[in-house]
């Protein structure tokens, strides 16, 4: 294989099935919309009858005083719901990122804070293509990783992996990014294999007044970033903000700049009522719109916009419910270069997703702890289809149904047992089946240890099932890639361990091991038949095997003014084709994986309000095998800087260094000419805050 | 291709207000409960001040005698109600329990260990210092920047939590002894 990137090209089917199936497709919206409107209307009536009738009873004085000042202090006084779950009594690997971690990295965009997990495998492919996976198979179609935003999902069911470049928040205002590696599939459903990524946005109240940020630099070359949050009635709070930038070039292994320069502008709201403390009402949403200029060639297009509505209703410190809609639209518009005998084109892919969701958490018996919802999410897939990359049904409606259930309980005063499973109804595959199995034990006062074993299942996306390349030439060659309609599910039975503990309040440790068992991982079966060349290759599910390692996380207080956060991890992986089966990479086209990797981020508060943060990383070589011959990308280490000085919290100049290490490295893709390598780079900005 | 993106763009708008609508008819029926959020806010400040009085030390001769019980007085308009009388009954600070008294204005006062200024009394607050001098009284208040006026323990809300200041200084010169554990929470003004 020459390109891991697929050619797409024009194969035309008869049109008359498709009109039928659009005037199906309209009544079903319809129908559709109108069920959406009754539960919602029958939630809110609910919601009075409800509200009616509901004692003061949130968190009662009793239960309060049995809380430590400590973790009074932590919880929101005005949207009291939930009893504190520190991190240290999770049964998984997570790691939050914290907004103030955001701030000081220069992170500007969700791929860079994303860095800040040490879980987490990023690498930059170009300057507005990312790869990013947890514990391996950070392919270039990586897909074993769920991503929200919000609890608004953001994978694209084309290839069930994320368009990094299309999605962006103002980074001021997000609260928290949790990264959770590790098998997420009870709670969050399919795709969720290796890992989840939450990303949370402070709510309308804590972002209140202005918010102004501009800069520039030689990468990042100008942005500006605006926010207003104010109120719109007692206890209703709002946010507006709109931000763009405009990033240059990356360049090529010769230091030649390629031309792959892109712009985006983003806008949005959110409006919070939180009038009484068993009811919180959310609304949110936002608009972007990006173009890019490719390195083959050609403008590409990012835009879409989402709304969603949450409604959190409180009966008591263990118990609530949650009900969740959303609606969003992506497209993207990506030129495709000839495939000599085929013309350029440009492939296209309209996504319409609806989403409903309801969830109820409650204690039973006093020692369970029971949380259960059930979805809807139905997709509306429109691609047009370019020479060289083709989806077949062009315009394509899905249904996917899911219901969980998690019990955790409590067996000790210190022991907890969970135990729960989703089950999901998909249109390829039918139902799957999710379970999962924890025990925690805090064993000392800030000691716990933790043991998992999960089932997770990454469902097909539609490059498994529904694509094809053509070549152009005639048959038997007509086809390069095929999808294989007996395309299944790949599972993964992962077990996994871990050791958490503090030393004081000054630091804390934390300690993750893993074995992935997978099956049925996605292969690319030749076609013997075929004389000279074994094409069509068919999208197959010959690969298994098993990967196995650690991830080591630590924060350190060293200083009162110096915080050390750092990881490391270790990731072996060993997946082969299932005997009696072929694979054109011999199992190496799933995975693109550093075995080793570490990195540090030193925050320093000096005098006179200066704050300096320094990021040093290492990544061992990646094994990159989408080639004629097994191609490596070199390990590198690292640096990127914040300089700023705070002088109140109300303004702030900072500088930022990134890279600074060497002139430019790669970090990602096959070497050769379509390589590209990382620059380095540096840009200034002044935020302001009324 | 650009009439598609124009018909994709006016669906969009009205999925968006479908969304939106819904959404409000949701919202509605919460605005109704506007009331009780006030009343969980005060019930975090009492439990708070009875952490208070957990780690802080008065010295002997604040009290008349040994069994004399610890006095949590409030002055001004009362924000607590009954909150406060039921988070304190059958506690007990060492061997002493905790009595609940009210005064509505500075003529009423009597000796006591703690006192809430209300807010109601933000004008008069120089006379509350003058009338309390350097008796072991500790001043409690929610009142805008409480601690930097030379109240003693000042409650603030940051990012929708509770959090407090203490006043160093005025602790000093009531004799009282705050433990590490309530310093480290703090946020600590007037440091000696």
């Amino acid at each position: 294989m020459n390109e891991s990137r697929i050619c797409f090209s024009e194969k035309e089917q008869p049109r008359l099935a498709a009109r039928r199936t659009s005037l199906h497709r309209n009544i079903l919206h319809r129908r559709f919309e109108t069920l959406v409107f009754c539960m919602i209307f029958f939630i809110a009536f609910g919601a009075e009858m409800r509200s009616a009738t509901m004692g003061a009873d949130t968190l009662s004085t009793s239960e309060l005083k049995k809380i430590s000042l400590e973790d009074l202090m932590n919880i929101e006084v005005t949207s009291v719901s939930k009893s504190p779950e520190k991190l240290s009594e999770t049964p998984s690997a997570i790691q939050v990122i914290t907004a103030d971690e955001i701030r000081r990295s220069g992170a500007s965009s969700i791929p860079e804070a994303l860095r800040l997990a040490t879980n987490l495998d990023v690498a930059q492919k170009n300057s507005h293509d990312w790869a990013i996976s947890a514990r391996g198979f950070n392919t270039d179609l990586s897909n074993k990783l769920l991503v929200m935003i919000d609890g608004r999902t953001v994978y694209s069911p084309l290839y069930s992996g994320v368009f990094w470049d299309a999605q962006d928040y103002e980074l001021q205002d997000i609260d928290r990014i949790e990264v959770i590696s590790g098998p997420g599939g009870t709670l969050w459903g399919a795709n969720a294999v290796n890992g989840v990524i939450n990303i949370i946005t402070k709510s309308a109240k804590e972002t209140q007044g202005w918010f102004v940020s501009a800069g520039g630099g030689s990468e990042l070359q100008d942005f500006a970033d605006v926010r207003y949050g104010g109120i719109l009635a007692p206890n209703v709070f709002f946010r507006a903000y709109g931000k763009y930038f405009n990033r240059g070039d990356e360049v090529a292994a010769n230091g030649d700049d390629t031309s792959d320069s892109w712009k985006k502008g983003q806008g949005g709201f959110r409006i919070d009522a939180a009038s009484s403390p068993n009811n919180n009402i959310t609304l949110q949403g936002d608009y972007y719109s990006g173009t890019e200029n490719q390195e083959t060639g050609g403008n590409g297009k990012v835009s879409g916009g989402n709304v969603l509505s949450r409604w959190t209703h409180t009966i008591s410190s263990e118990s609530d419910i949650k009900v969740q809609l959303y609606y969003d639209h992506t497209y993207l518009l990506s030129p495709k270069p000839a495939a000599k005998p085929l013309p350029a084109g440009n492939l296209t892919d309209g996504l319409d997703t609806y989403d409903v969701d309801f969830q109820h958490r409650f204690p039973l018996g006093g020692i369970n702890r029971i949380i259960w919802g059930f979805g809807y999410r139905r997709t509306h897939d429109v691609v047009g289809n370019s020479p060289t990359v083709v989806f077949t049904p062009s315009v394509l409606n899905q249904n996917l149904y899911n219901g969980f259930l998690q019990d955790e309980l409590t067996l000790q005063e210190d022991l907890f047992f969970t135990l729960g499973s989703k089950i999901e109804h998909n249109d390829y595959t039918g139902y799957e089946y999710e379970p999962n199995a924890r025990l925690q034990w805090n064993f000392l006062d800030q000691h716990t240890l933790w043991t998992a074993v999960s089932r997770a299942v990454r469902t097909p996306s539609r490059i498994d099932h529904d694509f094809s390349s053509p070549t152009g030439l005639p048959a038997p060659y007509s086809y390069l890639y095929d999808a294989g309609t007996n395309f299944i599910s790949e599972t993964v039975i992962a077990y996994e361990a871990g050791y958490r503990f503090q030393i004081g309040s000054e630091a804390s440790v934390s300690l993750s091991a893993f074995y992935n068992d997978y099956k049925n991982v996605r292969s690319l079966t030749p076609t013997p038949t075929t004389p000279i060349l074994p094409i069509p290759l068919i999208f197959n599910n010959n690969l298994e095997g098993f990967t196995k390692g650690f991830e080591l996380n630590a924060n350190v207080q060293a200083l009162d003014w110096w915080l050390l956060r750092g990881g490391y991890d270790l990731l072996i992986e060993r997946i082969h084709v299932k005997s009696g089966s072929s694979d054109f990479t011999n199992g190496l086209n799933e995975t693109a994986d550093p075995q080793q990797q570490f990195s540090i981020h030193s925050s320093m508060d000096l005098l006179h309000n200066i704050e300096l943060d320094l990021i040093p990383r290492w990544v061992d070589e990646l094994h990159v095998n989408n080639g004629p011959t097994p191609g490596i990308v070199a390990s590198y280490f690292e640096l990127n800087l914040q300089l700023g000085w705070r002088p109140g919290k109300r303004f702030e100049i900072s500088l930022v260094g990134e890279n600074l290490l060497h002139p430019r490295h790669p970090e990602y893709g096959y070497p050769g000419l379509g390589r590209e390598e990382i620059v380095r780079s540096g840009y200034g900005q002044i935020s302001y805050s009324l | 291709m650009l009439r598609r993106l124009t018909m994709m763009r006016g669906s969009f708008a009205k999925r968006c207000t479908i969304v939106i609508i819904a959404s409000i008819c949701i919202f509605r029926s919460s605005i109704a409960h506007a009331q009780t959020s006030k009343e969980v806010e005060y019930r975090f400040k009492a439990v708070y001040i009875l952490n208070f009085l957990q780690f802080v030390e008065w010295p002997d001769s604040a009290f008349p005698n040994q069994d004399a019980p610890i006095v949590l007085a409030v002055l001004g308009e009362d924000p607590f109600g009954k909150v406060l009388d039921e988070t304190v009954q059958s506690e007990k600070i060492g061997a002493r329990s905790i009595v609940v008294k009210r005064f509505h204005s500075l003529g009423e006062f009597s000796p006591c260990q703690v006192l809430f200024v209300s807010s109601s009394e933000k004008e008069s607050f120089h006379s509350v210092l003058r009338r309390i001098g350097d008796s072991s009284t500790l001043t409690v208040s929610d009142m805008d920047d409480f601690g930097g006026q030379g109240g003693g323990i000042g409650f603030f809300m940051d990012n929708n939590k509770l959090r407090f200041e203490i006043n160093m200084q005025a602790l000093k010169v009531a004799d009282l002894k705050a433990s590490s554990k309530l310093l480290r929470l703090a946020r600590v003004i007037n440091p000696i």
